[in-house]
């Protein structure tokens, strides 16, 4: 109308108010009214700011500006003619201080717009093919986790039933100890008397020397001794038997198992199997190459991504496979042929193994038989471990919350770069992220989960900040076209902040938006050329 | 010296006979006769052991002249309260150190750089002025050693008054003694001896942000666009050492400062400014401009045995330190603020010197030994609290030359902020008090140190706000801003290590109370800045204790929790966590009105309990006051030039009152020449008139500010009030019942006379008649 026409500052929506029929204007919270002549006359009558839309004279003045071929913009009363150009069409300051630059800024913006959403349109299709795969993925895992559950419950009898053999072993060992220990003790309690009588002996010897005739101490010696032994022979003899009923018991474990596992095996340990067990009790891992456990679903979800990043991160693991801080246990990437870590690791053993003096007297064929047991156990053990881990992490990929209908899904295995002055961040989703300066590495967090309505992705407990809070960063994630991270930063000590872009996030909600604004873009030029 | 027996000085002029004082019941000299000095001497076999030579933990003082200290002893025997020796984190009114069950060191004064300062400690910090006042209830008397050498003050108090007994390191007798008898005088006389505040340009008396470190230019994009999102208004933003190219002042790092010239532009197109550090210290680096130049001007420190230019660690690592004893050095030093010299500045950019006690990393108690060399042959000793001065001095005087070549003969008035100061740093700039903590305890002793470096003679000083060590919780963070915004200097400031903590970090409701702070400070600006132009005139602190301008209520003697503002604002700062209500002391004989209310104060002074919340900071407006205010938020100074203003008249009980406002261009040097407008406004038989203020009329500035509001507090309540213009175009104004401040929720406290047409710069007057009566 006429008159909002010339009501500077007037949101259209409101303009009603200040052209009401009837002799007075009405402050919006209703706490005065005054004739229509107050409304924009540069004093402030209402304390809601109302009547000087137009002006700087409230303190909480709200200003309007069209900005026709762009935006509409709401500035704060405080803006309002101070000599700075708040909005495109100037009309924030007095004429003649600002030129109208909307159309510029609106033909900028609406090219950057439409640049963004034709990304969002290209991310919105990988999109789709990331939800695809996301249902393939985790139809596999699914059917991954129950095999593994299977062959996790045969393992778990397997390892139940080594364990009763080694516990069995352990218990023949134990009384033999106690046998020994008990005989070492008879034994240690003869010498002492024997010492002590020796000693009575010469002391008496030599107060004869000076006053009496010499005594024979060897019978005196005697008498004391034969007292012992017979105490002893008892318990003595309880024990041998013992031992020596355990010692069948554990020849006939070793024999039966020797039965189980493949005929023809030599009694005594190949140097082979021997490093191998010396080499368990250093490392906790299978004694197979893991092909088929974890890194089968690894594999499978990197191949599903179509994605070649992983393929540089797999060199990374010589460096990467020893856990870093938190002493976890090493880790093998499921990617690297086991063969080269383990015959690695053989080779060192045997070496030890060889260049060590063998001081221990060769083991006789029972003791080797226990070993084997042990070692069977320790096997049968680590196989279930690792099954179990299998299983832990299958259960956290299905657990894991990968957006809606799952379209993060391919992110779970990258990692997602930026280099910043002389750092590299890296961001992997679902895990972990870091800062790499050259060949050190700090742990920025680990995955802590989304935050924000599923728009930021928070990995929190980092390493450790000298004088201040271990370290973490948010990540932002926002519709791209692909993957990239940009904008790390580090707003307050050792908290950092990303923005990540990928298709992942280009969901419907965020196209239409986005094609919304286009539209609004289309009718902000159609207006300006009417004006 | 003067002994008991024959007490010093004869009357002074105007002094107050009738208060039947004598002079000797005032100040005494030597009455303890401690006055003594070591005579300059020979070295001599077995002299004992520290006479010729100190050593402190691995550092070796070779004091070549020996033993050169001197001692005197001042006594006030009248008073049972004396304060000033800045700078010291402890009560406003001095502590004795010495009597029965006191276990405590003298006042030390020497400047260094304490890290992590402790809250009621004796022991030396940044800045040093030898300057005691005594004060009781007749008299108000100054003592000024000027003497640059460590001083060590030691005060007794007993029922005779108090005694202080003063030693320095080096040195003469160079003592002043001030004999008031009025505050005010004191003030005078001091500053007549070290000159008064220089005045500092308007936007300087803003809010200042500031952070170790703004990282590069997009963070300082950033914050500056955040004010303007958040609608809060700030004058500058503040870049610490980190924008260097490694702490090589005067460059920039080109990774994360690449068109600083840019930057500033943008600042400037906000109405806005940017300042840089500089320290005194210059990176030892044979590939660094500025270390080439000093050395081979010989602008450098030398070391104890003069010839080879001092080499300490500072934040560069090895470095030279500029020698601002030296002339030459000086005139050196201001030649690098040159806009053709410096690379990367114009005339938007702005000063800080820290480190200059000087911060020495690896010299003894973190500064420089006292035998290295200055200019003249002066070892630090002798001089060592007056170098901070000089590198300000420097630096105002290379920004005052730089302003000339720019602007021309009005030039640009510099704006240096110096962490070490001395007697007379007044005259280059604001000083703030240095590192302190994010502690409630560091908040409120921030209050007795600025009454102190106050009436000290430097009344552009503050305290970082928020605590530069530590995270401020929301609620200290507010309570910070809130007391900060009635400091004369007022810098939000944070360590590296800190959380960032720009105003709308701590989010709702805490965001809205700092603005309401910040812009509560913008609202005072042309209060403030007037206090400024007295402070510059006369030596007047703005920061003052109760007992300044209430001298004869010994209740408020020993008050260092509250203070005024000038004449016209008391304020009672929230210092306590989870406050709900404080106690404060409003002086009798003075009517007080509610600083946000307009309410009167019930009863007529003393003690009272005033409920408090988080969102205000308890402030009253003393009876017999104007105060002009621009009340119209805006994103900084600059952008209120043409703003209206409004009168704020609260009337004492007699129905009167008065106030004045000072204006200029707020930048150039223009002032001097008599290009300002200085008015005086009284309110006395129910006219309210603005006339030039005779003492010093100015001409020609007349910038044109109406006067939107008139609010007047205290009229006699029960008539309807009429306001006419007198004079030749006599007219009857709009005046209703209104609230003093434009807040939802408040009482019609006051008349307000709404828009009465006329210029703040102009010479009128308004009759106030009722009605009824």
């Amino acid at each position: 109308s006429a008159v909002t026409g010339t009501l500077r500052g007037v949101d259209p929506a409101l303009a009603e108010r200040y052209t009401s029929k009837g002799s007075s204007f009405k402050c919006f919270d209703g706490s005065k009214s005054m004739p229509h002549k107050r409304i924009n006359d540069n004093y402030c009558d209402c304390i809601d700011g109302s009547d000087e839309p137009g002006s700087s004279a409230c303190w909480n003045g709200r200003f309007y500006c069209r900005n026709r071929g762009y935006e509409p913009k709401v500035v704060n009363s405080s803006m309002v003619d101070d000599g700075i150009c708040d909005c495109c069409d100037g009309t924030d300051e007095q004429p003649g201080k600002c030129m109208d630059t909307c159309l510029e800024a609106g033909a900028a913006a609406r090219a950057e717009l439409k640049a963004r959403t034709a990304a969002a349109v290209a991310g919105a299709r990988v999109r789709d093919g990331y939800i695809k795969r996301a249902k393939i993925a985790r139809a596999e895992w699914d059917a991954h986790l129950k095999r593994v559950d299977m062959k996790h419950a045969e393992q778990k009898k397997k390892a139940d039933a080594a364990k009763a053999k080694k516990e069995a072993v352990e218990a023949a060992e134990k009384q033999e100890r106690e046998v020994r220990e008990a005989r070492e003790k008879v034994e240690r309690e003869e010498r002492e008397k024997a010492q002590k009588e020796a000693e009575a002996a010469k002391q008496l010897e030599e107060s004869k020397l000076s006053k009496v005739e010499p005594q024979d101490s060897d019978s005196v010696t005697s008498v004391a001794s034969s007292g012992a032994d017979q105490a002893g022979a008892v318990d003595t003899q309880n024990l041998a038997d013992e031992v020596a009923a355990a010692s069948k018991a554990a020849n006939e474990v070793a024999q039966q198992q020797q039965q189980e596992q493949a005929a023809g095996q030599a009694q005594e340990l190949d140097p082979d199997e021997e490093a191998k067990q010396r080499l368990a009790q250093w490392v906790h891992s299978s004694d197979e190459p893991p092909v088929e456990g974890a890194g089968e679903g690894a594999e499978e979800a990197t191949t599903a991504g179509g994605d070649e990043s992983a393929a540089p991160e797999a060199q990374d693991d010589d460096v990467e496979y020893v856990g870093e801080e938190d002493g976890e246990e090493i880790l093998i990437h499921p990617n690297e042929p086991a063969p080269s870590w383990w015959s690695k690791g053989k080779a060192w053993v045997l070496s030890k193994l060889q260049r060590a003096p063998s001081s221990s007297p060769p083991e006789d064929a029972e003791t080797a038989a226990r070993t084997a047991i042990k070692a069977a156990f320790t096997k049968e053990q680590n196989k279930l471990t690792e099954l179990e881990r299998e299983k832990q992490e299958l259960e956290r990929k299905l657990g894991l919350d990968l957006g809606p209908e799952g379209a993060f899904m391919p992110l779970i295995d990258r990692c997602i770069e930026a280099n910043v002055d002389k750092y590299t961040y890296s961001v992997c989703p679902f895990k972990d992220a870091h800062q790499k300066d050259g060949g050190a590495q700090t742990k920025l967090g680990g995955w802590s989960g989304w935050e924000s309505n599923g728009s930021v992705m928070s990995f929190t407990n980092g390493q450790g900040c000298w004088n201040g809070p271990a370290r973490s960063i948010t990540v932002t994630v926002v519709c791209g076209q692909d993957e990239a991270l940009m904008n790390v930063l580090e707003p307050n000590r050792c908290e950092y902040i990303a923005t990540m872009t990928t298709p992942a996030a280009c969901t419907p909600a965020v196209l239409s938006a986005l094609q919304g604004d286009i539209t609004r873009g289309e009718q902000d030029v159609l207006d300006h050329t009417e004006l | 010296m003067t002994s008991r027996n024959a007490p010093t000085p004869t009357s002074a002029p105007g002094y107050d006979q009738s208060l039947g004082l004598l002079m000797n019941d005032v100040v005494e000299l030597n009455s303890k006769s401690l006055f003594n000095f070591e005579p300059l001497r020979q070295k001599q076999e077995g002299d004992p052991e520290g006479l010729w030579e100190e050593t402190f933990r691995s550092h070796k003082d070779s004091k070549p002249k020996g033993p050169e200290a001197i001692s005197l002893d001042i006594a006030f025997p009248a008073a049972r309260h004396v304060y000033g020796l800045p700078q010291h984190a402890s009560d406003f009114s001095l502590k004795a150190t010495v009597g029965n069950n006191i276990s405590s060191e003298p006042f030390r004064l020497f400047n260094l750089d304490v890290f992590e300062y402790e809250t009621s400690s004796p022991f030396g910090l940044y800045g040093s002025i030898p300057l005691l006042v005594a004060h009781n209830a007749k008299a108000t008397v100054g003592a000024f050693w000027l003497n640059a050498a460590e001083m060590w003050i030691d005060v007794d108090k007993s029922a005779r008054g108090t005694q202080t007994q003063w030693i320095a390191e080096s040195g003469i007798v160079d003592l002043f003694i001030l004999l008031g008898p009025t505050p005010t005088q004191v003030s005078e006389q001091y500053a007549a001896l070290t000159g008064t505040t220089a005045l500092p340009q308007l936007f300087s008396l803003g809010y200042h942000q500031c952070r170790w470190n703004y990282r590069d230019e997009a963070d300082v994009a950033d914050v500056n666009a955040g004010f303007d999102a958040n609608d809060i208004p700030y004058d500058v933003i503040w870049l610490d050492i980190e924008y260097t190219n490694g702490k090589r002042y005067f460059t920039w790092d080109a990774a994360h400062f690449p068109t600083p010239e840019a930057m500033q532009h943008n600042l400037r197109d906000h109405g806005r400014k940017l300042v840089a550090i500089i320290d005194p210290h210059i990176k030892k680096d044979p590939a660094y401009y500025v270390q080439t130049e000093g050395e081979k001007r010989g602008c450098f420190v030398k070391d104890k045995d003069g010839q080879k230019d001092f080499d300490g660690w500072c934040w560069p690592g090895s470095s030279f330190y500029f020698d601002a004893m030296s002339p030459d050095a000086r005139q050196w030093w201001a030649e690098q603020f040159a806009l053709t010299k410096w690379q990367g500045s114009t005339p938007d950019l702005y000063l800080w010197n820290d480190m200059n006690e000087p911060s020495v990393f690896n010299g003894p108690e973190v500064t420089m030994p006292k035998d290295a060399i200055h200019f003249g042959g002066w070892e630090n000793r002798d001089v060592h609290n007056i170098y901070g001065m000089l590198v300000h001095r420097a630096t105002a005087e290379g920004l005052t030359a730089r302003g000339k070549a720019a602007f021309g003969s009005d030039g640009d008035r510099p704006f240096v902020l110096s962490r070490a100061f001395f007697a007379g740093s007044q005259r280059y700039g604001a000083i703030w008090t240095g590192d302190n903590a994010a502690t409630w305890d560091h908040l409120r002793v921030s209050v007795p140190m600025l009454l102190s470096i106050s009436l000290a003679g430097l009344p552009f000083c503050g305290a970082d706000v928020g605590g530069f060590f530590g995270n401020p919780d929301a609620e200290l963070a507010v309570r910070w801003w809130q007391l900060g915004a009635y400091t004369p200097f007022f810098r939000g400031h944070g360590h590296l290590d800190t959380k960032r903590r720009e105003p709308w970090l701590f989010g709702e409701p805490h965001t809205s109370r700092t603005r309401a702070a910040i812009r509560r400070r913008y609202a005072l600006l042309p209060y403030l800045y007037t206090l400024f132009r007295q402070a510059n005139l006369h030596g007047l602190p703005i920061m003052r204790s109760l007992w300044y301008e209430f001298p004869h209520e010994e209740a408020g003697f020993a008050i260092d929790d509250s203070f005024m503002l000038g004449p016209a604002i008391l304020v009672a700062p929230i210092m306590e966590a989870g406050a709900q209500s404080r106690s404060l002391y409003l002086p009798g004989g003075s009517k007080w009105y509610d600083g946000i209310t307009g309410e009167v104060m019930a009863g007529r002074g003393g003690e009272a309990q005033v409920a408090v919340d988080m969102d205000s900071i308890p402030t009253w407006l003393r009876g017999g006051s104007i105060l002009p205010l621009q009340e119209r938020p805006r994103r900084s100074s600059a952008a209120m030039q043409g703003d209206p203003f409004t009168l704020v008249v609260a009337l004492d009980a007699t129905s009167q009152a008065v106030g004045e406002l000072y204006l200029d261009d707020g930048k150039s040097f223009a002032f001097q020449r008599g290009v300002f407008a200085h008015r005086v406004l009284t309110f006395t038989d129910s006219v309210l008139a603005n006339a030039p203020y005779v003492e010093a009329a100015g001409k020609a500035y007349n910038p044109g500010n109406e006067v939107e509001r008139i609010v007047v507090l205290g009229l006699p309540r029960g008539g309807k009030w009429q306001v006419h213009l007198q004079g030749a175009e006599a007219r009857r104004l709009e005046a209703e019942p209104g609230p003093l401040t434009l807040r939802p929720g408040l009482p019609a406290s006051a008349l307000v006379v709404r828009k009465p047409g006329l210029q703040i710069t102009g010479s009128w007057s308004l009759k106030f008649s009722s009605s009824v009566s």
